[in-house]
């Protein structure tokens, strides 16, 4: 059995990797699949939670099913995205979008 | 011990593939890069004994999302460089947070001798029991994929 700590550390790398792929990015794709990379470390750290808990619920993981919906969600949008942007010709880097700026 | 031992490669494997995401140039190889780390996560899902939501991230997630990804993106030629490297501190911060917690002495795993050595002949063992075939199913997907992909594309240039 793997301690708790070491699921920490993991989760807590991955979620570091994410944000630093976020920040240091500016291709709109890149920065969505670095969004994907922090839903997979928080998902992790739930199941980590979930499965060293004394008296876990199992209907806690209805919080996982939602996470998973969501990273879904968010590939079935970033490649609406990518087909409608890469179609039109605009560019995707996200410093030139400007059309819903104020 | 052998799980441990098996968590630091998957560490390892989760980890390196995060960074390339942003790191390498090409968009479809970070999509593949991305699909190794959710491959990571369900291989520690399995290390911890939750069989039925490895399965599910492996379905969901590696088998069905990352494939679609895949085809989706695979047009693209060349990612625009946009990397700042500055910020790279950040993950560089929360990596060593993480090793700091990994390798602090009182967590530390105690291997003795017999159990090194007794290591080689469980890990082939290990290995090819249990779920280990839908691994490989999976990585069979991937190549067909990429394969097909690949196929694909010499067949349109020869086209047009």
């Amino acid at each position: 059995m793997i301690p708790f700590t070491y699921l920490l550390a993991i989760g807590l790398s991955l979620f570091g990797i994410g944000l630093a792929g976020i920040a240091s990015e500016k291709h709109l794709v890149v920065i969505l699949l670095s969004i994907e990379v922090i839903f997979a470390s928080s998902t992790i750290i739930l199941v980590s939670f979930f499965s060293f808990a004394s008296n876990a619920d199992p209907s806690a993981l209805i919080m996982l099913v939602s996470i998973w919906a969501v990273a879904a969600a968010e590939i079935i949008a970033l490649i609406t995205f990518y087909v409608y942007m890469k179609s039109n010709g605009i560019s995707f880097d996200i410093s030139k979008l400007s059309k819903l700026k104020w | 011990m052998i799980s441990v031992i098996i968590f630091y490669m998957v560490f390892a494997l989760a980890a390196l593939s995060a960074i390339c995401i942003f790191l390498l140039k090409k968009l479809s190889y970070a999509v593949i890069a991305l699909s190794f780390v959710f491959l990571g996560s369900s291989f520690v899902f399995l290390l911890i004994n939750q069989d039925a939501i490895a399965l599910l991230q492996l379905l969901v997630l590696v088998g069905g999302l990352s494939t679609y990804l895949i085809v989706a993106v695979s047009t693209e030629e060349h990612q625009l460089a946009l990397f700042k490297p500055g910020y790279f501190v950040i993950a560089l911060i929360s990596l060593s947070l993480s090793f700091s917690i990994l390798f602090n002495p009182s967590f530390a795993p105690q291997i003795s001798t017999e159990q090194a050595l007794d290591f080689a002949a469980s890990a082939g063992a290990a290995i090819a029991s249990g779920y280990a075939l839908l691994y490989i199913a999976v990585a069979m997907l991937f190549v067909v994929v990429i394969g097909a992909v690949v196929v694909l594309k010499e067949f349109t240039e020869l086209i047009v």
